[in-house]
């Protein structure tokens, strides 16, 4: 039976794995992909925390969480997909180890 | 939840994790986000959350898909072509990211089994009710948010605009200088065959 415990241990290594594409990779999308997996860790753990409640009488907390969670997550990664094309429009480039350094077109 | 289905989709979301950070080229990264995020869906569905995975789904499919054909349409492919990691990056974000988990994991390991069962208390699940809709507003109003804000900040503006055109006329402007001058020129030497073939 898997309990809380195996969705926290899960989304915690699902969040390494996000945290080191971020640390890692210089390009803004490749960029936001890793961000996409690290936000996707807490949603796991939401869903593994609202299983205890479940059963008897108990609201599904964990779940109002995790759906406004991704909401947020979802409308972050609409800007934040707004903000690369003006990044790229504006530098030529993608590359967001110092953007102000780069070409203006 | 059943512990086989549990270690099967959990190893499907860790798989599709690593697919979404390691693969090298984006188009690759992007599906294997799309693997890993339906995958996610499939296991809060199958630990009784069918809202939250269902939503989960679409959501983070429409998400990727609409963000993948605006940088295809919009002429922006180039900007997904990513640099290789370097060896000494790879080592230094992987030595940041185990400490983490390390971190992570002890932290949940002293936690032992002594988790908050959610028994009574405030229902969350009443601010996404009908009656009380403000989370499910407040959702609604970040979404749609977030979709104009992005294409508020991501649309050309009109400087920019007038830039491509002044661009694009420049080139072609260009382009039938050139011809004109590589015609002149087959022009000159056809020319000059023929009078030495006359003479």
């Amino acid at each position: 039976m898997a309990g809380p415990g195996h969705f926290a241990v899960l989304s915690a290594l699902v969040f390494g794995v996000g945290l080191f594409g971020v640390v890692a990779h210089t390009n803004v999308l490749r960029l936001l992909t890793a961000l996409a997996v690290m936000f996707t860790a807490p949603l796991i753990a939401l869903v593994g925390f609202a299983q205890t409640g479940r059963g008897g009488a108990g609201p599904p907390q964990g779940d109002a969480f995790a759906v406004l969670a991704l909401v947020t997550i979802v409308a972050e990664f609409a800007a934040a997909g707004g903000i690369a094309v003006l990044l790229w429009r504006r530098t030529a480039g993608a590359e967001i180890d110092d953007p102000a350094e780069a070409d203006p077109v | 939840m059943n512990a086989a289905a549990f270690y099967i989709l959990g190893a499907l979301v860790l798989a599709g994790a690593v697919a979404a950070v390691g693969m090298p080229r984006t188009r690759e990264a992007a599906t294997g986000l799309l693997a890993l995020t339906t995958a996610a869906g499939i296991l809060a569905m199958a630990s009784s959350a069918f809202f939250t995975g269902a939503i989960e789904i679409v959501l983070s499919g429409l998400a990727i898909t609409g963000i993948a054909l605006a940088i295809r349409r919009g002429g922006y492919g180039h900007m997904a072509v990513a640099p290789r990691l370097s060896v000494r990056s790879t080592v230094l974000s992987g030595a940041i990211a185990a400490a983490f988990v390390v971190v992570l994991l002890v932290a949940l390991a002293g936690n032992g089994s002594d988790w908050h069962s959610g028994g009574g208390g405030a229902a969350l699940v009443t601010l996404l009710h009908y009656r009380v809709p403000f989370a499910a507003v407040a959702a609604v109003v970040a979404l749609v948010v977030g979709v104009a804000g992005a294409l508020l900040v991501g649309r050309p503006g009109e400087d920019e605009l007038e830039y491509d055109r002044t661009h694009e006329a420049r080139r072609l402007r260009e382009e039938r200088t050139e011809r004109r001058r590589s015609d002149r020129e087959a022009a000159r030497r056809r020319r000059r065959a023929s009078i030495e073939g006359q003479g």
